[in-house]
């Protein structure tokens, strides 16, 4: 998968999800893979099935919403939904990106939806019928936010496992040239000078075919010189 | 210049040694002693204006981020090899040199113009010390010119012999980066120190802490001739080198170029000759790899079985005056008819003992030695590998009953030697080091730097220092006679003192070869 050793981060991911823990929540710095993750890591054959929450969503993301079709109105299963039928066997996985953006009645939707099995349930407006989740069912919440404090208590108590993720996931490291690997990991949790792993994709590309401080000036800017200084007393042996 | 503003990016950089984060970055003025980095706290202070020389010292302070040692500067000052402010100094100077390997232009821009006082200032003040060290400190980089160009206005003779320190010093490192390793960041295993690139600049230091100690002829009286400055710069009498020329070579110049033709004090007598022939025999150690170190002493109290006749540590000898005439029969022999006795406590005093393979003694040699001193305490130290490498072998005139067993490497000299000092049983007691010289730590070759620091010690603490415990029976004797000890350098450590100073030990310290104590 990668070269060396996986960072410690990741590899807790990978013990806490092959091991049966069915609500994760990765936080930490932009820009890491923890959405990547979350969708692909463990088991989800039965189906990986991604909300991206923000301000303006409104519940028929997470729960589902009628929509036109063909002069009918037709009910389309959101996310959360989705996630709860799996492959219709088993259930599959919800991963929730920046839930600390939600609103107040996507939250609270979401809060009945990620309750323990026994407790969440979701009645269809259309059929009537009620859905609850299928052995199975996991759920990954990804946030930014760096004090779990931040977040309501009544999230964080049905997420007991927190991971924080402070380096870019070793796959996505691969798509880097070798001497940019370890740079791109380090400055993925580097504060206020965080550079994400996407610029360094660019950087990366950029200098094939441009003169190195050129590629630098046009995709760090101002902090060009200074991060080509400090790669060059990195690299003194 | 523009206004663009450039603040350093420490978080890019790696260390084996420790988990670097995140860093605070603060901007400050391109002046000496504003800029700096603190490791252990991450914190980072650097000009951040847009000129070459801010661009540097940048890269100075970033090569420190990266290279230089953090919290564990305290240990390598601990380990007494190396002065503090020497290893500082030798430090900026690797800091330099590795900056100027990644591309940096240290000798084209890292200079504040206040250099050329700061030479002037030592050498008005005679402080031979302090002008080694800068020197040292802005070697490589555009400020040394202009210090020497300071020192060389009042002393010429200074500067040709501040010049080729550098020179010897810059050697050594470019050495030492040729051969890699001047930056690794890893952890020693051996010593558990870390960086080890670091060993480098204590290595160094050590030799600049020579040179420092080593005081300069004064100054002939002041002539009033002016001299030709290429004559006196082509390796002329008096010179400490007279070889390659270089940018810092043809010095005497003002800053803005021009030839100063000052006064000249130019040392060219024999006294000034010597010192400049003498300072190029100082040599640092020759051992570039690897940080020698000493293994921690781990001592076994062994169960003292047999008693050894004597009175422990008291002794009855002829007096003028008491009461009881016990010694009537001096009335006829001695001359100063002293019959009467009187008590007089022995000194005691420790005897440590090479144990290593290299040296070979008997049980009937430490009894020899336990009839001879009553009272002394002997440690035999041997390094085994694991478990307790010195074991008490007599004390309080008792010995063992066997002797362990021993003749492994050495591992821990001065550490026994330390002891033996800190268990003198008075301030005036004998400490007397049994030691072919071969010293080394555990699981290392002989090391130069470990052997000049016994030297060193046993010169500061007074230790009489002998190759074979005949030697030390003989001293004890002595001692025990009335007279006063004699240290018998080994050969090993004469001939390491000869290399790396240029002289000999006895002729550097007339006193230790060498009188110490009466036993009594």
């Amino acid at each position: 998968m990668n070269e060396g050793k996986i960072p410690d981060c990741w590899q807790r991911v990978a013990d806490v999800i092959e091991n049966g823990i069915d609500r994760v929540i990765l936080f930490g710095p932009p820009g890491t893979g923890k959405t990547f993750a979350g969708l692909t890591t463990g088991d989800v054959e039965a189906g990986a099935f991604r909300l991206v929450c923000t301000e303006d969503m409104t519940n028929a993301d997470v729960t589902g919403s009628f929509m036109l079709e063909g002069g009918n109105f037709k009910w389309v299963a959101g996310s959360a939904l989705k996630a709860w039928e799996g492959d219709g066997i088993k259930g599959g996985r919800l991963v929730v990106d920046e839930i600390d953006k939600a609103g107040g009645d996507v939250f609270a939707t979401l809060l009945a939806m990620l309750d323990t099995p026994e407790s969440a349930s979701w009645e269809n407006p259309q059929s009537g019928r009620v859905h609850k989740p299928k052995t199975g069912f996991t759920a990954v919440m990804t946030t930014n936010v760096e004090e779990m404090r931040e977040l309501p208590p009544a999230l964080t108590d049905r997420f007991p496992v927190r991971i924080r993720i402070d380096q870019p996931h070793p796959d996505a490291l691969q798509i880097l040239s070798r001497d940019l690997r370890p740079i791109a990991a380090r400055m993925a949790d580097a504060g206020e000078r965080r550079i994400s792993l996407r610029q360094f994709m660019s950087f990366d590309s950029l200098r094939k075919g441009l003169d190195v401080e050129r590629a630098a000036d046009i995709v760090f800017g101002d902090r060009a010189e200074s991060i080509l200084d400090a790669i060059k007393v990195d690299s003194v042996a | 210049m523009s206004d663009t503003t450039h603040f350093p990016e420490p978080e890019i950089l790696t260390r084996e040694d420790t988990d670097l984060g995140r860093w605070t970055v603060e901007g400050c003025a391109p002046k000496r002693g504003l800029p700096h980095t603190i490791i252990v706290d991450r914190k980072m202070v650097t000009p951040v204006d847009d000129s070459d020389m801010s661009r540097v010292i940048r890269a100075h302070e970033m090569m420190h981020a990266k290279a230089s040692p953090g919290a564990e500067f305290q240990d390598w000052i601990d380990r007494g090899i190396a002065s503090e402010d020497a290893l500082r100094a030798v430090e900026e100077m690797r800091v330099n040199l590795l900056c100027q390997k990644a591309g940096f232009d240290m000798k084209g821009s890292l200079s504040d113009d206040g250099e050329t006082a700061d030479g002037e200032r030592g050498v008005a003040l005679r402080d031979w010390r302090g002008c080694v060290l800068m020197a040292i400190t802005c070697s490589g980089t555009a400020s040394h010119k202009k210090f020497l160009t300071g020192v060389r206005r009042h002393d010429r003779f200074w500067g040709k012999c501040l010049l080729d320190i550098s020179k010897r010093a810059q050697k050594f490192m470019e050495r030492a980066y040729r051969n890699g390793g001047l930056a690794d960041t890893s952890v020693d295993n051996n010593s558990g120190m870390a960086p080890r690139g670091f060993a480098h600049t204590e290595r160094i230091a050590e030799w600049i802490d020579r040179i420092a100690e080593t005081p300069p002829p004064e100054p002939e009286p002041e002539v009033e001739e002016v001299v030709d400055e290429d004559a006196a710069d082509d390796g002329t009498p008096g010179t400490a080198t007279g070889t390659a020329t270089t940018e810092d070579e043809g010095e005497g110049e003002g800053e803005d170029g021009t030839s100063v033709r000052s006064h000249s004090n130019i040392g060219v007598g024999k006294a000034r000759e010597g010192f400049g022939e003498r300072l190029k025999k100082i040599t640092p150690d020759r051992k570039e790899y690897g940080v020698p170190c000493w293994g921690e002493l781990e001592i076994e109290s062994l169960p003292l079985v047999t008693l050894v006749p004597g009175t422990v540590g008291k002794k009855r000898i002829p007096a003028q005056t008491g009461r009881n005439p016990r010694r009537l029969h001096r009335i006829l022999t001695d001359p100063e008819m002293r019959i009467f006795d009187r008590t007089i406590k022995g000194m005691g005093g420790v005897l440590v003992l090479d144990a290593s393979g290299s040296m070979d003694f008997t049980h009937r040699e430490i009894r020899d030695i336990l009839e001879a001193a009553p009272g002394v305490t002997v440690l035999a130290y041997s390094d085994r590998g694991e478990g307790p490498n010195a074991w008490i072998l007599a004390d309080k005139g008792r010995m063992v009953g066997d002797l362990p067993d021993m003749s492994s490497g050495n591992g821990v000299d001065l550490p026994a030697v330390e002891w033996g000092v800190a268990h003198k049983q008075r301030p005036g007691s004998p400490v007397i080091w049994v030691s072919d010289g071969g010293v080394c730590g555990p699981h290392q070759g002989f090391s130069s730097a470990l052997a000049l620091q016994c030297i060193r010690y046993c010169i500061k603490n007074n230790v009489i220092v002998v190759p074979h415990l005949d030697d030390a029976l003989k001293q004890l004797k002595r001692m025990r006679g009335g007279q006063k000890g004699r240290t018998t350098w080994p050969r090993q450590l004469c001939y390491v003192y000869q290399d790396t100073h240029g002289s000999k030990i006895a002729d550097d310290y007339p006193g230790s070869d060498m009188e110490h104590y009466h036993y009594y």
